[in-house]
C-alpha cells in the first residue's frame, strides 16, 4: 500500500521497537522518577563538610538546608552552611573537577574543566540539576570580573531555580544572584535575592544576608532600612570568623551611613581606628574601608588624602573587583576634578577595560 | 687600537644599560627586603605595601604626599617613621626621569643628593646605610655618563672641542664622585657582612638571614659598578695616555675578583664576564677577552642572559674581526650564526642591531683584505651582504642609523645619491622642526606630481609608458624617503626641545609625524603620537585632526586583521573612542568613531555594548542605531515566539527590550532626512511602524507611514532601485494599520481602498518572481493581527479587530479572482482562526472567520485548473483545504462529503484520512454514538467490504508501519481513546459504560507499553490527561501513565 502525504517534511525513524534492554531501562528510569525527586543517589555519594572528613554514601535526601547521607544502614546529616561539595557516584571526573577547583576558589580553572564536561554524559538528574548550577554559577563569576554579562548569568541561575529551589546549592546561588544583580544595577533585586540568605535557618547565613541586604539598601538611598540591617548584623551574638568579619563590614557600612548625617570627622576617626586593628591581608574589609575613607575625605574636600585612599584599593586591592572597580570610577572622577585629565581618562579606561559590565562603568 | 677604542665607545651605551639591569638582577626591592614584615601589615596601615605599589606605578608625587600626610596625622606604622626622610630622597630621585627641563633637573639632584647625604650623616649604622650609598654612586655615574656623551658629540666638530673638554672634565669630577662613593660602599659593608657570616646569623633568624642576603646583594653590586665607573674615568684621559691604561686594569681587576667570587650569583657572575671581556678587548688582550666572552654565550639561560650572551657575541666578532685577530671569515660566520637564532620579535632590539652591525663591519674589515681583481666573485659577494645589512640598519631610527649611513658612503653607494636627500644636520628644536616642515611639503607635492603621471600613464603611448612608470618609480621612493626623514627629523626636534622653544610648533611637530607615520603605514605609531595630542591638548583645534588620524589609523589595523580577530581592538579602540568623545563630543569625527566602535561590536553581535557606545554621543539617531533598533525588535519578538510556544508571559526585561527597540529606531527616524533615505533606512521605518502596530500605537504608526518626504509609503516610491520585497512590506504595513484603524472603529474599510492595496501587494509581489511571496506577507499579517487579538485583553476591542479583519478578507475574496490572493488570504484566515479556538473570548468568533476562508477556497476551488497550475495546486489540496474551513464553520455533513470526494479519488492520502475522521469526531460533538464508532472503526463501506474513510482505528493501524508518520500514529492512537471514553460517555448502562472506560485506559496502556515516550512531551501530556479523566469517570485512582 503507498500512502501520500504532501505537507509532511521526513523526520527521523520511529517505527524501530524498543529493544527489551531499552524496555527495562526505560520501565526502570519510570520506577525511578516517581520517587522523591531528592532521593535518587547512588551507594557512593562523596560528601564534604567544610571541616573534617568526606561522607560516603548513598545520599538520600538533598535540600537547601541539609544533605541526608545513608551510610551502611544509618543516616548522616550534613547540614548546607557546613557542605563544601558533593561528589556524585558516577559523576565525570571533569565535573568533580569542576568543583574541586570552585571550592578552592580557582574559578578560572573550574570555568575550564567545566567545559570539559559533556552534559549528556550526565547520569541522574541531580547531577543535571548541579551542572545547571554550576553553568550559571560560574558565568556569574565571570561576569563580575568583568568577563560576561551580569544578566545573562543572573538569567541562567533564576531559571535553574526556578526548577531546583530546594537544591543544596541554593544559599550560593542567592548569593551570587544578589551580587550578579547589584552588577547589573538592579539593587532592588538584590536585595530580594540576598533575602534567601537571610531567611536561612543558619545564624551566620541570616547575618550575611542582613549586611548585603542592607547593602543593597544603601544603594538605594533607603539608609534607615539599611541601618537597620545593619544594627541587626552588629548585634548578633557570634564568634565565629565570617560573622565577625561581616560585622566588622557592618560597622563600616554604619559609619559610612552615619557619615551621610553630617559626622564626617568622627566617621574617618572610627574607620582608622578600624584600620588600625584590622588585619590588611582582610582584602574584602580593607578594600571597603579605604573607598568608604576616600569617599568621606573627598566630601570634607581633603582630595589628596581622598585621592590615596582610593589609590590604596587600586594599587592595594585590585582582586576585589566590585571595590577596585569604585575605586577607578572615584579616582577618575577626582582627578577629572583636580585637573588631571591624562590620569582621569586613564582610570576610565583601565575601569572600562577590566569591569565593562559593571554599574560603575555607566555612571 | 683604533678599533678597539671605537669598540669601547660603543659599548657606553650598552654599559649604562647594564648598570640599569644589574639593579634589576641584583636587587630585590628596597623597603620589602629592609622590613620583611611590613607587606603583611596586621594591626596597622598597610603603608610599606603601599609605598613600594606607588613607586612600581610611577606615582612618585603621590608617594610623597602619602609620607607628608601620614607624618603629620602621625598614621605610619613605627618601623617606617626612621625612615620617611631617605624614602622621600628615593621617592625624589625615581621621580627624575619625569622633568624636563634641564634646570629643574640640575635643582632636583642637588635636592637628592643633599637629602642622601644628610641621612648619611645622620645613621651610620642604619641597615639601608649600604642601600642608601649605592643609590648616592649610581646619581653620579649616571650624570658623569651623561657629561661623557655629550662630550663627544661636541667633539665631533672642531666648533666644539672647547666644550668638549669642558665637559670631559664635568664627567670625570661626576665619575670620580662615584667611584668614590662606590668604595664608601663596599668598605661599609665589608665589616657588616663579616660579622653576620656564617654561625653568627642563626637559620631561625629569618629576618636577619633576609638581610644579610640584601646586603650580600648590594656589596656585589658595589663592586660592579665601581669596576664599570672606572672604565667610564678612563674615557675622560686621551686613550693610550697612562691614566687611561691604569683605570682600564683596575676595572679589569675588579671585574675578575667579582667574576671569581660571584659562584652563586649568576648574574653578577655574568655581567661581569661581559664588562671584563670589553674592558679586555681595549686593551687589546685578544685571547683573554674571547675568554671571558666565550663564558657568557655559553650561558644558555634565558632573559637578561640571552641579552648578555648575544652582546658578549658581538664582542667576539669584534674581536676576531680587528686586524689583530684577522679571523674575519670565523667572525662573520659566529655572528650569522646567532643572528639565525633570532625570532621575530627580537630583531629590532639593540643588542640584536648592533651584532648585525658587528657582522656588517667584519665584512667590511674582511673585505680589505681581499684583492677585488683576483678575487672578484667573493669580493662582490661579500661587499653585497655587508650593504644590505646596513641597508637595513640604516632604515631604523636610533643610534646605529647615522653610522650605517656613514659605513654605506664608504662602500660609495650614497655618492650617486643627490645632495639634497641627505638629511639634513640640525641643532636645535626650531632648526630640526623647519627642516622636518620642508621634507614634509615636499613629500606632498611629490604626491600631487604622482597624481598628474597617473593620469599621463593613463592616455599615454605604449612607447612612452616605461618611461613614466620610471618616473613613477623615482617620485614614489623620494616622496617615501622624505616623509622618512621628516620623521627622523621630527624625533630629533622632540630630544632637541627645551623650555624656551614653542609650545605650539611642538604640537603641530606631533600632530605631522602621527600624519606621517599614517602615510608610511606605521599606524601604531600614529596612533601613539596622536593619542597623545588627544590626551594633553584639550580645547585645542588639534585634537579633533588628531583624533581623525587616530580613527584612520585604527580603522586601516583593523581592516588588515583577520576579521575573526577584529573584536580584539574593541577594549583599546573604545579608550580611544571615549577619549575623543570626551574632549571633542558631537563632533563629526567622535560621533563617527563611535559608530565605528559600535559598528564592531554589532558585527560581533554584542548588542548590550553597541546600545552603550551610542549612549557616548550627545545626538543620538542615525543609520547604526537604526539598525541595532531592528535587531533589538527582531529580538523581542523572537522572546515573545518563545513566550507563546511556552506558554510564559513577557518580561521586564522584554518590556525594556521592547523599549529600547522604540527609542533606538524612533530616534533615528526622527533625525533620517527626506535626502538621505535609502533601502535600510526603509526596513528601519517599516519595522519602527510595524512596532508601533503590534504595541497599538496607531497615531504613531500612520504618521510614519504617511509622513511627506520621508514617510515609509514616500520612501517606498522614491528610492531608485528599491527591491520590491521591500516595497512590499510597506504595503503590508498600510494594510495593517487599514485593518487595525477600523478595529478601534476610526475607520471603514473602504472596498475600493483594500483592492488598491492588495493589487499593489500582489503586483509587487508578481515583481519578485517568487509565488508564495504574496502569501508569506498575507500569513505575516494574519499572524502579526492575531497577535493584536491576544495581547489586546479588552474583548470589545477583541471582537472589532477580528470583524475588521475578517471585512478585509471578506472584501479581498469578492474582490479577486486571482488563485495567490485567494489561497493567500484562504490560508491566513484558516490560521487566524485555528489560533482564536484557543482563546476562550474569542472562540465563538470561529466559524465566522472560517466561513470567510470557506468563502475564499470555495472560489479557488471554482478557478480552471489552469490557474490552479500557476500557483502549484492540486485540486485535491483545495478540497481540502475547503472540507476543513466548512469543517471549521460547522459544516460537518458538508465536509464529510468534500472529504469523500476527495478520498474517492485518493482513498491511501493520509491526510485526509485524518481529516476525514476528525471531521466525524468533531461532528458527534462527544454525544453521538453512531458518528463516534464511525471516527473510531470508519465508514462508506465499499464493495470491496472496506471502508472508505478508515477512521484512527485504522489510521493507526496503517502508520505504524511507516517510520516517518510518528506524530500522526500517536494522535490516531489517542484519538481511538478518546473516541472510546466519548462512548463510555454517552452510554447509558452502567456496566458497559465502565467497560468502554477500562477499554480507553487499556489503549492509552497498550500505546504507552510500547512506546514509554509516546511521541514526545506535548504528545505525552495529552495521553496523561486523557488517562488521568477515564481513570476518574472508571472509578479508579486518577494516577495518569
Amino acid at each position: 500500500m503507498n500512502i501520500h502525504f504532501e505537507c509532511k517534511k521526513f523526520g527521523h525513524c520511529f517505527g524501530r521497537r524498543p529493544s527489551l534492554a531499552a524496555l527495562t531501562l526505560l520501565l526502570t528510569m519510570g520506577l525511578a522518577m516517581t520517587g522523591s525527586p531528592s532521593a535518587r543517589g547512588q551507594d557512593r555519594d562523596r560528601v564534604y563538610p567544610i571541616k573534617g572528613a568526606a561522607v560516603t554514601g548513598k545520599i538520600v535526601e538533598r535540600t537547601r538546608d541539609r544533605v541526608v547521607v545513608e551510610v551502611r544502614g544509618n543516616n548522616q546529616n550534613v547540614p548546607t552552611n557546613e557542605l563544601q561539595r558533593i561528589i556524585f557516584d558516577g559523576e565525570p571526573q571533569a565535573f568533580s573537577r569542576t568543583k574541586d577547583f570552585a571550592a578552592q576558589g580557582q574559578m578560572d580553572q573550574a570555568v575550564e574543566e567545566f567545559k570539559k564536561i559533556d552534559s549528556g554524559s550526565l547520569a541522574s538528574d541531580a547531577m543535571k540539576e548541579e551542572y545547571k548550577f554550576f553553568r550559571g554559577y560560574l558565568a556569574g563569576n565571570l561576569a563580575l570580573r568583568g568577563r560576561g554579562d551580569p544578566a545573562n548569568a543572573l538569567k541562567l541561575l533564576s531559571d535553574w531555580v526556578r526548577e531546583d529551589s530546594q537544591s543544596h546549592q541554593f544559599y550560593p546561588a542567592a548569593e551570587m544572584m544578589g551580587d550578579l544583580a547589584l552588577a547589573s544595577g538592579s539593587a532592588d533585586a538584590a536585595a530580594k535575592y540576598y533575602g534567601g540568605l537571610a531567611n536561612a535557618p543558619f545564624p551566620e547565613l541570616k547575618l550575611k544576608g542582613n549586611f548585603l541586604q542592607g547593602k543593597a539598601l544603601l544603594s538605594q538611598k533607603q539608609a534607615a532600612d539599611a541601618k537597620a540591617r545593619f544594627t541587626a548584623v552588629i548585634d548578633a551574638k557570634l564568634s565565629d570568623p565570617l560573622s565577625l568579619k561581616y560585622q566588622k563590614l557592618a560597622k563600616v557600612a554604619l559609619i559610612r551611613c552615619d557619615a551621610a548625617d553630617g559626622k564626617a570627622d568622627q566617621a574617618i576617626a572610627d574607620l582608622e581606628k578600624i584600620v588600625d586593628e584590622g588585619d590588611s591581608t582582610d582584602s574584602e574589609l580593607f578594600s571597603e574601608l579605604f573607598n568608604v575613607l576616600g569617599s568621606l575625605f573627598e566630601g570634607a574636600g581633603r582630595l589628596d588624602e581622598a585621592e590615596l585612599s582610593y589609590l590604596k584599593t587600586d594599587l592595594l586591592y585590585p582582586m576585589q573587583a566590585e571595590q577596585h572597580a569604585e575605586a577607578l570610577y572615584r579616582l577618575s572622577q577626582l582627578w577629572s576634578k583636580t585637573g588631571n585629565a591624562q590620569r582621569a581618562a586613564d582610570a576610565k579606561l583601565k575601569l572600562g577595560k577590566l569591569y565593562p559590565t559593571s554599574p560603575w562603568v555607566k555612571k | 687600537m683604533v678599533d678597539n677604542q671605537q669598540s669601547l665607545r660603543r659599548t657606553l651605551p650598552n654599559l649604562r644599560v647594564s648598570s640599569g639591569l644589574l639593579v634589576g638582577v641584583l636587587m630585590s626591592g628596597t623597603f620589602l627586603a629592609s622590613i620583611p614584615t611590613c607587606g603583611i601589615a596586621l594591626g596597622e596601615e598597610p603603608a610599606a605595601k603601599f609605598l613600594e605599589r606607588l613607586k612600581e606605578e610611577g606615582y612618585y608625587d603621590e608617594g610623597l604626599k602619602y609620607l607628608d600626610i601620614s607624618l603629620q596625622r602621625n598614621r605610619l606604622p613605627q618601623a617606617m617613621k626612621g625612615e620617611v626622610d631617605l624614602e622621600r630622597i628615593l621617592l625624589l630621585q625615581l621621580s627624575l626621569k619625569d622633568v624636563r627641563s634641564e634646570k629643574a633637573v640640575a635643582e632636583k639632584i642637588a635636592a637628592i643628593e643633599k637629602g642622601f647625604k644628610d641621612f648619611l650623616a645622620a645613621s651610620k649604622d642604619h641597615p639601608r646605610r649600604g642601600e642608601t650609598l649605592l643609590k648616592l654612586a649610581d646619581m653620579y655615574l649616571a650624570q658623569g655618563g651623561q657629561y661623557l656623551e655629550e662630550a663627544k658629540l661636541e667633539a665631533k666638530s672642531d666648533a666644539g672641542k672647547t666644550k668638549a673638554e669642558e665637559l670631559r672634565l664635568q664627567a670625570r669630577a661626576s665619575l670620580q664622585l662615584g667611584f668614590d662613593t662606590f668604595g664608601e660602599t663596599i668598605t661599609y659593608l665589608r665589616p657588616v657582612l663579616e660579622g653576620m657570616q656564617g654561625a653568627n646569623v642563626k637559620p631561625n633568624e629569618t629576618e636577619r638571614l633576609a638581610l644579610r642576603e640584601k646586603l650580600q646583594t648590594e656589596y656585589r653590586q658595589g663592586q660592579i659598578l665601581q669596576a664599570i665607573t672606572s672604565k667610564f674615568l678612563a674615557e675622560t684621559y686621551e686613550p693610550e695616555s697612562a691614566e687611561w691604561k691604569k683605570r682600564l686594569e683596575d676595572a679589569d681587576t675588579r671585574l675578575a675578583d667579582v667574576a671569581d667570587k660571584s659562584s652563586k650569583q649568576a648574574g653578577a657572575k655574568y655581567l661581569s664576564l661581559l664588562n671584563r671581556g670589553h674592558v679586555q678587548a681595549l686593551l687589546r688582550q685578544i685571547d683573554a677577552a674571547r675568554e671571558s666572552y666565550n663564558r657568557v654565550a655559553e650561558n644558555e639561560e634565558p632573559g637578561v642572559f640571552r641579552t648578555w650572551r648575544v652582546q658578549a657575541v658581538a664582542g667576539i666578532v669584534r674581536l676576531d674581526s680587528s686586524p689583530a685577530s684577522g679571523k674575519y671569515e670565523a667572525a662573520v660566520l659566529r655572528g650569522e650564526e646567532q643572528l639565525k637564532m633570532a625570532d621575530s620579535r627580537e630583531r629590532d632590539k639593540p643588542e640584536w642591531l648592533d651584532l648585525q652591525m658587528a657582522v656588517a663591519e667584519a665584512r667590511l674589515a674582511w673585505l680589505k683584505t681581499i684583492d677585488e681583481k683576483n678575487d672578484e666573485g667573493k669580493y662582490r659577494n661579500i661587499r653585497r651582504e655587508a650593504r644590505e645589512s646596513l641597508q637595513n640598519l640604516a632604515k631604523r631610527p636610533g643610534t646605529l642609523q647615522r653610522k650605517a649611513t656613514e659605513l654605506l658612503k664608504d662602500l660609495g653607494i650614497e655618492t650617486k645619491v643627490n645632495e639634497d636627500t641627505k638629511l639634513p644636520e640640525v641643532k636645535t628644536f626650531e632648526e630640526a622642526v623647519r627642516a622636518a616642515q620642508g621634507r614634509f611639503n615636499r613629500a606632498e607635492s611629490g604626491d600631487a606630481t604622482l597624481q598628474i603621471l597617473d593620469r599621463q600613464l593613463q592616455q599615454a603611448a605604449v612607447e612612452d609608458k616605461p618611461g613614466i612608470e620610471e618616473q613613477i618609480g623615482i617620485v614614489t621612493e623620494d616622496a617615501n624617503r622624505d616623509r622618512q626623514q621628516a620623521i627622523e627629523l621630527h624625533q630629533t626636534a622632540f630630544t632637541l626641545y627645551r623650555d624656551g622653544d614653542s609650545r605650539d610648533d611642538l604640537l603641530q611637530a606631533r600632530f605631522l609625524q602621527s600624519y606621517l607615520y599614517l602615510k608610511l603605514g606605521a599606524f601604531r605609531e600614529a596612533i601613539a603620537i596622536a593619542d597623545v595630542i588627544l590626551r594633553t591638548n584639550r580645547g585645542s583645534d588639534m585634537v579633533l585632526k588628531a583624533g581623525a588620524i587616530e580613527l584612520q589609523a585604527f580603522a586601516q589595523l583593523i581592516d588588515g586583521t583577520p576579521s575573526e580577530k577584529q573584536a580584539e581592538w574593541i577594549p583599546v579602540f573604545k579608550g580611544f573612542v571615549t577619549r575623543l568623545v570626551e574632549v571633542a563630543p558631537g563632533t563629526p569625527e567622535s560621533n563617527q568613531a563611535v559608530d565605528v566602535l559600535a559598528s564592531l561590536a554589532m558585527r560581533e553581535k554584542q548588542w548590550d555594548q553597541a546600545e552603550e557606545y551610542f549612549q557616548l554621543k550627545p545626538n543620538f539617531g542615525g543609520p547604526k542605531e537604526f539598525l541595532l533598533g531592528r535587531v533589538r525588535w527582531a529580538q523581542y519578538r523572537q522572546n515573545m515566539y518563545a513566550h507563546r510556544q511556552d506558554g510564559t508571559a513577557e518580561t521586564p526585561e522584554d518590556t525594556d527590550l521592547l523599549q529600547r527597540a522604540e527609542k533606538l529606531m524612533s530616534r533615528s527616524y526622527e533625525v533620517l532626512e527626506a535626502s538621505n533615505i535609502d533601502a535600510k533606512s526603509l526596513e528601519g521605518t517599516n519595522d519602527l511602524i510595524g512596532l508601533y502596530l503590534q504595541t497599538g500605537r496607531l497615531d504613531d504608526a500612520t504618521r510614519i507611514l504617511n509622513e511627506s518626504g520621508k514617510g515609509s509609503i514616500a520612501q517606498s516610491e522614491n528610492i531608485a532601485d528599491i527591491d520590491a520585497k521591500i516595497q512590499l512590506e510597506t504595503q503590508r504595513m498600510r494594510l495593517q494599520s487599514l485593518v487595525q484603524l477600523a478595529g478601534q472603529g476610526r475607520l471603514q474599510l473602504a472596498a475600493d481602498e483594500v483592492a488598491k492595496s492588495i493589487a499593489a501587494m500582489k503586483s509587487l509581489s508578481d515583481q519578485t518572481g517568487d509565488p508564495n511571496m504574496l502569501t508569506r506577507s498575507l500569513q505575516s499579517l494574519a499572524a502579526d493581527l492575531q497577535n493584536q487579538l491576544e495581547t489586546n485583553k479588552d474583548p470589545a476591542q477583541q471582537a472589532k479587530l477580528a470583524d475588521a479583519f475578517k471585512i478585509l478578507v471578506d472584501q479581498l475574496v469578492g474582490l479577486s479572482t486571482d488563485a495567490a490572493t485567494l489561497e493567500s488570504i484562504g490560508s491566513a484566515m484558516t490560521l487566524l482562526a485555528s489560533n482564536l479556538e484557543r482563546l476562550p473570548s474569542l472562540a465563538a468568533k470561529v466559524p465566522s472567520l472560517m466561513q470567510s476562508a470557506e468563502a475564499a477556497f470555495e472560489k479557488l476551488r471554482g478557478l480552471p485548473e489552469s490557474e490552479l497550475q500557476k500557483i502549484q495546486r492540486k485540486p485535491e489540496e483545495v478540497l481540502l483545504k475547503l472540507g476543513m474551513a466548512k469543517r471549521g464553520a460547522g459544516k460537518f455533513k458538508e465536509a464529510h462529503a468534500l472529504f469523500i470526494e476527495g478520498l474517492q479519488k485518493s482513498a491511501n492520502n493520509i491526510t485526509i484520512q485524518i481529516e476525514a475522521a476528525r471531521n466525524l469526531l468533531l461532528w458527534s460533538g462527544g454525544t453521538d454514538a453512531e458518528l463516534l464508532k464511525q471516527a473510531m472503526l470508519g465508514t462508506e463501506r465499499q464493495a470491496n467490504k472496506k471502508n472508505l474513510v478508515w477512521g484512527w482505528g485504522q489510521i493507526a493501524q496503517t502508520t505504524s508501519r511507516y517510520p516517518n508518520f510518528q506524530a500522526e500514529f500517536f494522535e490516531a492512537r489517542l484519538n481511538v481513546a478518546k473516541c472510546r471514553a466519548q462512548l463510555g460517555d454517552a452510554e447509558p448502562d452502567k456496566d458497559k459504560k465502565k467497560k468502554l472506560y477500562e477499554a480507553a485506559i487499556g489503549d492509552i496502556r497498550t500505546t504507552f507499553v510500547r512506546f514509554p515516550e509516546l511521541g514526545g512531551k506535548t504528545s505525552h501530556d495529552e495521553f496523561d490527561r486523557l488517562m488521568r479523566e477515564v481513570q476518574q469517570k472508571a472509578g479508579q485512582p486518577a494516577t495518569g501513565l
